[in-house]
């Protein structure tokens, strides 16, 4: 709280209402109130503590400032040392790209390391999907190779286009890994066995569900994804699939979330069938 | 760092970040950080945890550049998203949160009453749900008439009250900064934006309705069931 302290520890209503207002137009102190270390601050907070009629100007207050918040103009002022601000933290914290400026630095700690290798080898039963996706890359490759060689351009193009997908899914995986509070889930099939996983970042909502043996039908009928949550079943996506892998690649839906608790489902959009996969968050 | 010329899309942008061009990000941070700012700030009411949803939003379009499908939704749709998320996640944070100092340290008040407090600096019992419209139309829809009738309210005011109140909240201006601007004695300044205060929350009492009003309106000066 940047106002003169008394040295009192003690308020008057009056003192305590001038604060507050004090308070919502200084940059952050409404948000900091509570955890405000200072005498003044300590001073308001007993107050408040003890003052239903100042507490109920503090209500007054705060509900004046996301009012006010609320009418911000369309065009809300930068403030200019922001952008250096954050272009620092890309550089600093950033993702490392092939770098056309400046190579941004992502230093790894340690722990990152490890937790992103644990997450992978969780993956597909003992760390098979980072090689395994790394054989499937390879191998359409070779293919396109030969494939071009042969001068079947249709299906050298087949290739290249499965080959774009699974680098879109590994390096998806890995955007997703990389985020703080990923949440991994196994996904199982019917007879109980790990058939796939799903990755996803709770503050973007961005999501992948992948498998290896799953195809992208059965019967003729496309898989859907599907979260479930409190008993209602919402469709978020469908199975794509390059080189043996099933996946999808996306979003959730504004308005829907997938919290503990929660289950994912793949299966076709026949009301009696069983879920190909299933696993809950 | 030099900016990219306005003509570029944002897809070409993004496939420059994609191949590692700081310039382009700085040229998209130049055209979307406004727009992240303004919906952190309508949500959030602090400006700076709205700078922090700029800068985490910004950081995730770097890191995620691969994820954007222009098939699928427009740059400002994803980066929106993205910022409204970050940002509800610290309204449910805050919601949730204990203080960090715990008011028992400081006064020796009933549970009910600590309780009460903590609820209120925690920002539990605001009025953030119908303002954090998201993605409900009625919450949108009752966002948007919040917001025309504070906007009325301001532009009802006196100028140099309406100027106090926008150069402090939307300029984030200190006293001392709006009296160097405006030419104001310092005690001017804190003088006509606690009148400014006083009297937006008068106009915003009438005309939010009695319910409503009644979170805003201002309360007689000596409380009368509480401690002098």
């Amino acid at each position: 709280m940047d106002r003169p302290e008394s040295g009192s520890t003690t308020l008057d209503h009056a003192e305590a209402r001038e604060q507050l207002d004090a308070l919502l137009l200084e940059r952050g102190s409404l948000t900091t109130l509570g955890d405000d270390p200072s005498a003044a601050a300590q001073a308001l907070r007993a107050h408040l503590a003890v003052c239903p009629p100042c507490r109920r100007e503090l209500a007054a207050v705060q509900t004046t400032g996301l009012l006010l918040a609320n009418a911000a103009p369309d065009d809300l002022p930068l403030r200019p040392e922001l952008r250096s601000r954050v272009l620092q933290a890309v550089r600093q914290t950033g993702a490392a790209r092939p770098s056309a400026g400046p190579a941004p630095e992502r230093p790894l700690r340690v722990s990152d390391e490890t937790r992103a290798r644990k997450s992978w080898l969780g993956l597909w039963s003992g760390g098979q999907l980072a090689a395994g996706l790394a054989a499937t890359v390879a191998v359409i490759v070779l293919v396109g190779g030969l494939l071009l060689g042969r001068g079947l351009m249709q299906q050298r193009d087949a290739a290249s286009a499965q080959l774009a997908a699974l680098t879109h899914v590994t390096t998806a995986a890995d955007r997703l890994l990389a985020t703080p509070d990923h949440r991994q889930m196994t996904l199982h099939d019917p007879s109980g066995a790990a058939g796939g996983t799903v990755l996803f970042d709770p503050d973007s909502g961005e999501l992948l569900v992948f498998s290896a043996g799953l195809g992208t039908e059965a019967g003729g009928e496309p898989y859907d994804c599907f979260v479930e949550h409190g008993g209602q079943r919402t469709r978020i996506g469908w199975m794509e699939a390059a080189g043996g892998v099933a996946y999808w690649v996306g979003g959730l839906p504004a308005g829907t979330t997938l919290a503990s608790g929660d289950r994912f489902l793949v299966e076709t959009d026949d009301p009696g069938a069983t879920p190909a996969l299933s696993g809950t968050l | 760092m030099s900016r990219v010329a306005p003509k570029h899309s944002d897809a070409e942008l993004m496939a420059r970040v994609v191949a590692g061009d700081e310039e382009a990000l700085g040229a998209l941070y130049d055209r979307h950080a406004p727009a992240i700012q303004r919906v952190a700030f309508r949500l959030l009411g602090d400006r700076g945890l709205a700078e922090d949803v700029v800068q985490e939003t910004i950081l995730a379009l770097w890191n995620r550049a691969e994820l954007f499908d222009a098939r699928v939704a427009s740059l400002p749709a994803w980066l929106l998203t993205i910022a409204r998320n970050r940002a509800l996640d610290r309204l449910r944070a805050r919601a949730r949160r204990p203080n960090a100092m715990a008011l028992s340290a400081v006064v020796a008040g009933s549970t009910d009453e600590q309780g009460a407090l903590e609820r209120l600096l925690a920002g539990g019992d605001l009025l953030g749900s119908a303002v954090a419209a998201d993605a409900d139309p009625a919450a949108a829809l009752d966002a948007t008439w919040l917001r025309a009738v504070v906007r009325d309210a301001l532009a009802g005011m006196p100028q140099a009250e309406r100027q106090a109140i926008w150069l402090a909240y939307y300029e984030d201006l200190s006293q001392s900064e709006i009296a160097a601007r405006l030419g104001w004695p310092l005690g001017t300044v804190k003088t006509r934006t606690r009148r400014a205060l006083a009297r937006l929350r008068g106009i915003l009492a009438t005309s939010l309705g009695p319910d409503l009003g009644a979170q805003v309106g201002v309360l007689a000066e000596e409380g009368s069931d509480g401690p002098p």
